[in-house]
């Protein structure tokens, strides 16, 4: 019998997960879950690692680094999701790694429903659409986005090899090796993303997103006015209106404050002098 | 060759890490931050003013430091524990220190807009201040975007500030280097505003975290597996985890202004901005200004930060660059050390 908990069978930890995988899920669900995508990782730098100890660091595979990158990089983490999403890493990790924050989108119904009693007629059929036709746009502008890093895992690779070449390999130790990955994963990122086109695009993402929040928040509008509730719309005008008074009164006290300064410098100091008695003298006997 | 046996004994090692990384990250207690003792002496809406008790009983004979934090992120980042805590050293140095705590914005402060800020807020901030210290100016510490808020309050306030230090301050927003608001350019803010209301601070958070996204995403964490069995490591990775996302909302009309006048117009540098009608002139800062600001700094790159020189109209100015990035500059151990001594001795200089 195979003792699972005895690293002493394995060359490698890789080996051990892949014992374990075969043993309780023969069958690899498709698409792959993200712990499987984080092994699949795991299993490519390890095969490379291999390689390389094997045949030195002429032996680097471009392709298989690549795809460890694609791995990396598009499968198991959200490194490149733009700023629309609502977790950060300790949530990502605790929620089992959500995908992309970004993608999570209102849901399209498969047919627009027509109830024209209910008031949801042939405009609200319209609205679905409009906002089915904006989820589209911001897919393609998102589908942009990602094309900016088509090059990402070849010129990375290359990096990569370059510095393998530069340092000694003897010496390297898995946190060191980690870094120089980094390294050459943060350098190629930097240059994409201070360029112009990067600017243009991610601008666009961030907008095809608003505008999908916008109409989407307008059915939501106009859904609770169907329903005579008050909208977010209502309530944003109150808010408004309370902040210009808030402005108006800030306003209306610096003028005052301006005012009195004025009236304190022209009045020259009181001097003093007795005060004369207001009171009217008792009437001598 | 790699050093096979090497590599993989680290490996394995690293494994071993990450499942004691689990184990004892249930046994932690929630991380404290901020525990200097003070006390609030002004509020207003969601604002409070903190004056912070003296540590040794003396006092410099300085006039009162009012620190203007940024309202990105929560100000504790300036008192994060005794031994990484500027509000400390000041204290230490005989401060008399103050700190204005934005609080967390709610959908009812969507329209607060940079005169609450500036002539709302932080005016009355200063006057509790000169009040309650018994004063007649205030020395006005401005770090990040409080730092450019407190630029536009000296402008229009120069009579009630003795001296200005600014840290990490943005100041001009078009230089090369500025990824950020290289970024911001193609955003359309008035859609954004118009959209959320008020900007969820996680949404910033991200974008902050995606100018580094290896170092920030990947290698920190990785790092951190080397320290974990060190409690007191752990607990201080812990604590700036806590306040990296620990990111309060932005009120929208402030978002829009900031991002469209400042990053996008870049109308500071340019003396376009106004508020309530009077023109926010850099030029008319003619007080000792100090200028601190991080060599490695992603967010406000050095170049932005360093523009101030030309911009305001004082002789006495000073800058000085830490060989850090925009966090290590309150929590490294060596910026941490030297620039509550370096701030107090620089106004030493200066009190009358």
């Amino acid at each position: 019998m195979v003792d699972y908990w005895n690293m002493q069978n394995f060359n490698n930890p890789f080996e051990m997960f892949s014992q374990w995988n075969n043993a309780f899920m023969p069958q690899p669900p498709s698409p792959p879950t993200p712990y499987l995508q984080l092994f699949q990782l795991g299993t490519a730098f390890r095969e490379m690692y291999d390689k390389l100890q094997k045949q030195g660091a002429e032996a680097f595979d471009q392709k298989q680094f690549e795809e460890l990158m694609r791995l990396c990089t598009f499968n198991t983490g959200n490194l490149f999701t733009p700023p629309l999403g609502q977790n950060n890493p300790w949530t990502t990790a605790l929620t089992g790694m959500q995908g992309m924050p970004g993608m999570q989108l209102p849901q399209m119904p498969m047919q627009a429903p027509n109830f024209p009693a209910l008031g949801i007629g042939r405009e609200w059929q319209e609205d679905l659409i409009e906002l089915y036709r904006l989820q589209q746009d911001f897919l393609a502008t998102y589908q942009n986005y990602l094309e900016l890093f088509s090059k990402f895992a070849t010129h990375t690779s290359e990096n990569f090899k370059k510095a393998l070449m530069d340092c000694d390999l003897d010496k390297i130790g898995f946190l060191e090796l980690c870094g120089i990955w980094i390294d050459c994963c943060e350098n190629e990122f930097q240059e994409v993303a201070s360029s112009k086109r990067y600017s243009r695009i991610y601008g666009e993402l961030i907008n095809a997103y608003m505008r999908v929040r916008q109409k989407s928040d307008a059915i939501q509008n106009k859904n609770s006015r169907l329903a005579n509730q008050p909208t977010r719309s209502d309530l944003d005008a109150i808010q408004k209106d309370y902040n210009e008074a808030k402005a108006t009164i800030q306003q209306l006290t610096l003028k005052v404050q301006e005012l009195e300064s004025r009236v304190a410098a022209q009045t020259p100091a009181p001097t003093r002098s007795p005060r004369k008695s207001t009171r009217k003298k008792e009437p001598e006997e | 060759m790699f050093a096979g046996e090497n590599f993989l004994q680290q490996a394995m090692d690293y494994q071993s890490r990450l499942t004691n990384v689990l184990g004892s990250s249930t046994n932690m207690n929630e991380v404290q931050v901020g525990t200097t003792p003070k006390d609030s002496i002004y509020e207003e809406g969601k604002l409070k003013l903190y004056r912070y008790r003296s540590s040794n009983g003396t006092r410099s004979g300085n006039a009162p430091i009012l620190i203007v934090y940024a309202l990105v992120n929560r100000p504790y980042i300036a008192d994060l524990y005794d031994k990484r805590s500027l509000v400390k050293g000041l204290l230490d140095n005989g401060e008399d220190v103050y700190l204005i705590d934005w609080g967390y914005p709610g959908p009812e402060d969507r329209y607060l807009d940079l005169p609450h800020y500036v002539e709302g807020y932080i005016a009355n901030c200063v006057a509790a201040t000169l009040r309650e210290s018994g004063a007649s100016h205030v020395n006005l510490l401005g770090i990040c975007q409080g730092g450019t808020m407190s630029l536009c309050y000296a402008a229009l306030h120069p009579e009630k500030v003795n001296n200005f230090v600014t840290m990490v301050t943005p100041v001009d927003f078009a230089t090369a280097d500025n990824l950020l608001a290289h970024w911001f350019n193609g955003v359309d803010v008035d859609l954004v505003v118009d959209t959320l209301g008020n900007v969820p601070g996680v949404m910033l958070n991200s974008m902050f975290l995606s100018l580094k996204p290896f170092k920030l995403g990947v290698e920190k964490y990785l790092d951190f597996s080397t320290i974990i069995d060190q409690p007191d490591k752990v607990e201080n990775f812990m604590r700036m985890e806590k306040w990296i996302f620990d990111s309060p909302d932005q009120a929208g009309e402030m978002f829009r202004t900031f991002v469209k006048k400042f990053s996008q117009q870049n109308k500071l540098v340019k003396g376009e901005i106004a508020i309530n009608g009077r023109t926010v002139d850099l030029k008319n800062i003619q007080i000792p200004v100090l200028n601190l600001f991080a060599k490695h700094d992603h967010l406000v790159p050095p170049s932005s930060s360093q523009a101030l020189r030309n911009a305001v109209g004082t002789s006495d100015y000073t800058e000085i660059g830490y060989d850090t990035g925009h966090i290590g500059i309150y929590v490294s151990g060596k910026a941490g050390k030297d620039i509550p001594r370096r701030i107090s001795s620089w106004l030493e200089e200066r009190s009358n």
